[in-house]
């Protein structure tokens, strides 16, 4: 009896998983939102837009020889490419829409491997046009072969604003400066780790070779603080921090520019794990609320498994081995899969680990000092989607309502667009900041991960 | 927590809860009231609902609460000293009937409603689609209007009786779930989870959980929990000015000033567990789109839960217990609409035994002993 | 910059390549601001990637669709929303 897997997502972790499940003799159905596979980090432009990625070589070689094994076995698999997961059950259903239709699906096991958004640090004016999350940038970038400002500052902390940097660089851009919380070599006082991310630290240095020939100036220390204009952004104000990520009075500088493209880090896209009723748990730095998963990718509802970023913010290479781990695993009635010494399962197993060996240094990079989110003013918006800004948060703090719900229910931050994707991990930050105690419970998870029309909901597809 | 003693102990701090807790202080000054709830700020019933208010029904005693109500609302932020406002909005009910059968049940509500001097009037299928020509003319028999009937927010009038209840010294304290209740040297003991509360009266406002309560003084009345669930769409363009209730399809609409559309689909089901299921939406749809097929392409953007009370009538249910002190206070599914009244009504049963108010004999809880009962004609739910 | 077709933003002409989305093509015209918010503030595209929606217009007459997650097309029309006004009469 073959055993049925839905798999949301067509990213690395995705795209292994499918593989691994195909190979396996499952029949597997594939949702992504996108129309080709890739995910966000290995992201395919379309074919009319063919010409450089100006990304490094060792980066597209791993893009390409992943998405050519998941092309080659693509055939044997459901991929319903353009079509969304908008809701998922305990008791194992999977509801999507595609071209204005839904189905449910009630597959043998479901992997979720929706992967991470960007972290939204909100400043005084980062709600102006051409403010946008480096990655944002780089999407805009890579696969639409546009430059998304003329003049750019990059911010941020971490490995992606370098590389950014050095992208827009590279596709013929200005960049007036690049700022980071932390210098990157700090990562080198762990020289063992790296090494299992040598290809990725040698991509790391070409960037900063990149960067460094421009001669953009580069501000260590140094986060942006306010982001000025009237119709659209005009200029960018940096400043530096201290160790504990205080603001240093005196220290602005005011950096004219058209863009200005920040990243803090990365939450994990996990509404769904939430709303089918996972356990959860949350961790900041590797993605905020995630679901509590074993080596095989379980969480705690059976049948339902994560994996790559969705699961635990480990970077492309860690994601695309866990694909494979937890393809297998899903595609096993128990829910682990035998590794045989030698096997090709537990080569993946030992790659996982080897890369997040790597990716444990790149974490350090990542880590947002609590003083740093006093950057948002009481003026400042932090639900963007129903314009709720950070003095209204307080006054319902100080009435009492502390749960992320409460606060909701008070101010009607996370009830827009977004469902909270943007607003979310800063509410919580800043609770944590005002009150001492950060909220234990997420905002709780409901249906629809993305909006659906009723006709949609009403056209359903026999099962 | 010591084992101060209270005069009256309000369990659950919803509509009913803290409206009663107001009443009562601003009825004897002094009065030691303290309202406990196990949840937060508006988690409950009273702030899932749909907002909505009415003098449409078909029943004496439930116009008269709901006028008395509105009456109310309309001067709340005055009387609850809360210049903000609770949002009110008077665009009026559109009651729809989709057969010979329910427009009939509309006609003689409508009389009864005009006794009161309800402002309702009855329109036919044309009339009803003019006022929302996103209405469905299929089976579409006609509708009864109200322009007194709106809708208000229910999180600013919690808001309100929260800051007017605390101004006046009563104690509020979320997050106190009541394990039990017993007597003991006449007076009442709580226990929660860290010790113990006495009081002389307690009044029940946990709705469809009262009976848990009950039980721990070996009573129970017949109260049912009926979980329902809702629909919040995207910000659109102005569809639905009224509120809707259709009585066919057990469906209410609410488009809110910045353009969402509520629609509040019941259905008959048990359980008490505040869930979206799997299989609401496919459920739901086309129901909503044969009652609204201007709608069709809306999306949705969010589901969610709630609990109603449910009676053998479909009446609330209010006034003393068996056990003498032991007050109830049930809203069978029309809590927010009603509370202000309620408040009223159970102060001055609770602190001046006053028993004179109609509705208290029609509603008494001792009803369902001689098995009289009249159920509620105009309802938008199984 | 290579074009292949225009559609249209405003009433604009504005130029693009098959394949890209129309918050690109936008960006590449010199167009940042997609739209303005209930409480008046201009508002243009963030995260890239269809999580943020801040960069909705109403393309084709349908409200509310996300610039960055729709390709363009020759001949569209775009408009920027102001508040809740959807644009549908176009």
């Amino acid at each position: 009896m073959h055993r049925s897997i839905a798999i949301v997502g067509a990213g690395p972790a995705g795209m292994a998983a499918a593989i691994e499940a195909v190979r396996r003799r499952c029949r597997v159905t594939l949702i992504d939102e996108a129309e080709r596979p890739g995910g966000q980090i290995y992201r395919q432009a379309h074919p009319a837009l063919a010409g450089e990625e100006h990304a490094e070589r060792a980066e597209l070689a791993r893009k390409h020889a992943l998405i050519e094994r998941f092309e080659r076995v693509a055939g044997q698999l459901d991929y319903r490419a353009g079509a969304t997961a908008y809701a998922a059950f305990g008791n194992g259903e999977l509801h999507i829409s595609e071209r204005g239709r839904t189905e449910v699906l009630r597959p043998d096991a479901t992997i979720l491997a929706t992967g991470v958004r960007e972290l939204a640090v909100p400043f005084p004016g980062w709600t102006l046009p051409g403010v946008m999350f480096a990655g944002g940038a780089q999407a805009i970038l890579k696969s639409q072969k546009v430059l998304p400002g003329a003049r750019a500052v990059v911010a941020g902390c971490g490995p992606l604003p370098l590389v950014v940097a050095a992208q827009l660089l590279r596709a013929g851009g200005e960049v007036a400066a690049l700022a980071l919380l932390r210098p990157l070599t700090g990562m080198l006082a762990h020289p063992m780790s790296l090494w299992h991310g040598r290809e990725i630290v040698r991509d790391g240095f070409r960037y900063a070779a990149t960067v460094r020939r421009a001669g953009v100036p580069r501000l260590t220390g140094y986060v942006a603080v306010r982001a000025i204009g009237t119709e659209c952004l005009e200029a960018a104000v940096l400043a530096r921090v201290d160790g504990a990520g205080r603001v240093v009075p005196g220290s602005e500088r005011e950096i004219p520019c058209d863009l200005l493209a920040v990243n803090y880090g990365f939450v994990a896209n996990s509404e769904l794990a939430a709303m089918a009723g996972a356990r959860m748990r949350r961790d900041p730095v590797i993605g905020g609320w995630i679901p509590e998963v074993d080596a095989w990718g379980r969480t705690s509802i059976p049948g339902l498994f994560t994996a790559g970023d969705g699961a635990e913010l480990r970077g492309a290479l860690v994601a695309e081995a866990d694909g494979t781990v937890v393809g297998a695993a899903a595609a096993s009635p128990d829910g682990a899969a035998e590794a045989s010494p030698g096997s090709e399962l537990a080569s993946a197993i030992a790659q996982r680990a080897r890369h997040l060996e790597f990716q444990q240094v790149v974490r350090s990079t990542l880590r947002l000092p609590m003083e740093l989110w006093r950057l948002v003013t009481d003026d400042t918006i932090v639900c963007r989607c129903e314009s709720v800004r950070f003095g209204e948060i307080k006054d319902a703090l100080a009435n009492g309502h502390r749960s992320l719900n409460a606060v909701k229910r008070n101010v009607r931050s996370g009830m827009g667009w977004c469902g909270g994707r943007t607003c979310l991990h800063a509410i919580a930050s800043l609770v944590e900041l005002s009150t001492g105690s950060a909220p234990t419970e997420m905002m709780t998870p409901r249906p629809m991960a993305r909006p659906v029309s009723f006709a949609a909901l009403a056209r359903r597809s026999p099962t | 927590m010591s084992s101060a003693k209270f005069d009256v102990l309000i369990i659950g701090a919803g509509a009913y809860g803290l409206s009663c807790a107001w009443w009562m202080a601003k009825r004897r000054t002094g009065a030691r009231i303290l309202v406990v709830d196990e949840g937060e700020f508006a988690s409950g019933a009273s702030g899932r609902n749909g907002a909505g208010f009415r003098m449409q029904w078909g029943l004496d005693l439930n116009i008269r609460l709901c006028q008395e109500s509105i009456r109310f609302f309309e001067t709340a932020a005055e009387q609850l000293d809360y210049p903000r406002g609770i949002e009110l909005k008077q665009d009026g009910y559109l009651v729809l009937a989709h057969s010979p059968k329910a427009l009939a049940t509309l006609r003689s509500s409508l009389e009864i409603q005009h006794r009161y001097g309800v402002p309702s009037e009855l329109l036919d299928a044309d009339d009803c689609v003019k006022m929302v020509p996103a209405l469905g003319r299929n089976r579409l028999a006609g509708g009864t209007f109200c322009g007194k009937d709106g809708t208000i927010s229910p999180f600013l009038l919690l808001d309100s009786l929260l800051k007017a209840c605390r101004r006046e010294k009563v104690d509020v304290r979320y997050g106190t779930r009541v394990e039990k209740l017993a007597r003991a040297n006449g007076s009442f003991c709580a226990t929660v989870k860290d010790g113990t509360i006495e009081a002389d009266k307690v009044l029940l406002c946990t709705d469809w959980a009262v009976p848990e309560l009950l039980a721990s003084l070996g009573f129970t009345l017949p109260v049912k929990s009926l979980p329902k669930e809702a629909i919040v769409t995207v910000p659109c363009a102005p569809k639905v000015r009224p509120i809707l209730i259709s009585l066919e399809h057990h469906i209410s609409v609410n488009q809110v000033a910045r353009g969402s559309i509520i629609f509040v689909v019941s259905r008959a089901r048990e359980g008490t567990e505040i869930v979206s299921t799997p299989d609401f939406l496919g459920f739901a749809a086309p129901k909503i789109i044969d009652l609204l097929p201007g709608v069709a392409d809306v999306q949705v953007l969010r589901t969610w839960g709630g609990v109603s009370s449910l009676t053998p009538d479909m009446q609330p249910i209010l006034g003393a217990s068996e056990v003498e002190g032991l007050y109830v206070a049930v809203s069978s599914f029309r809590g927010l609409m009603t509370s202000p009244a309620v408040g009223r009504i159970m102060s001055a049963l609770i602190l001046e035994n006053d028993t004179n108010d109609p509705v208290l004999t029609q509603l008494t809880p001792r009803r369902f002993q001689t098995g009289d009962l009249i159920v509620e004609p105009l309802l938008n739910q199984e | 910059m290579p074009s292949d077709f225009t559609f249209s933003f405003e009433g604009k002409p504005v130029s693009a390549r098959e394949g890209q989305s129309v918050a690109a093509a936008l960006i590449a015209a010199g167009e940042r601001c997609l739209r303005i918010d209930e409480a008046g503030s201009p508002k243009g595209a963030v995260c890239g990637i269809g999580a943020c929606w801040e960069c909705r217009c109403s393309i084709d007459g349908v409200p509310d669709t996300r610039a960055c997650m729709t390709p363009a097309r020759a001949g569209m029309i775009v408009r920027r929303q102001r508040g809740l006004d959807p644009c549908i009469d176009q």
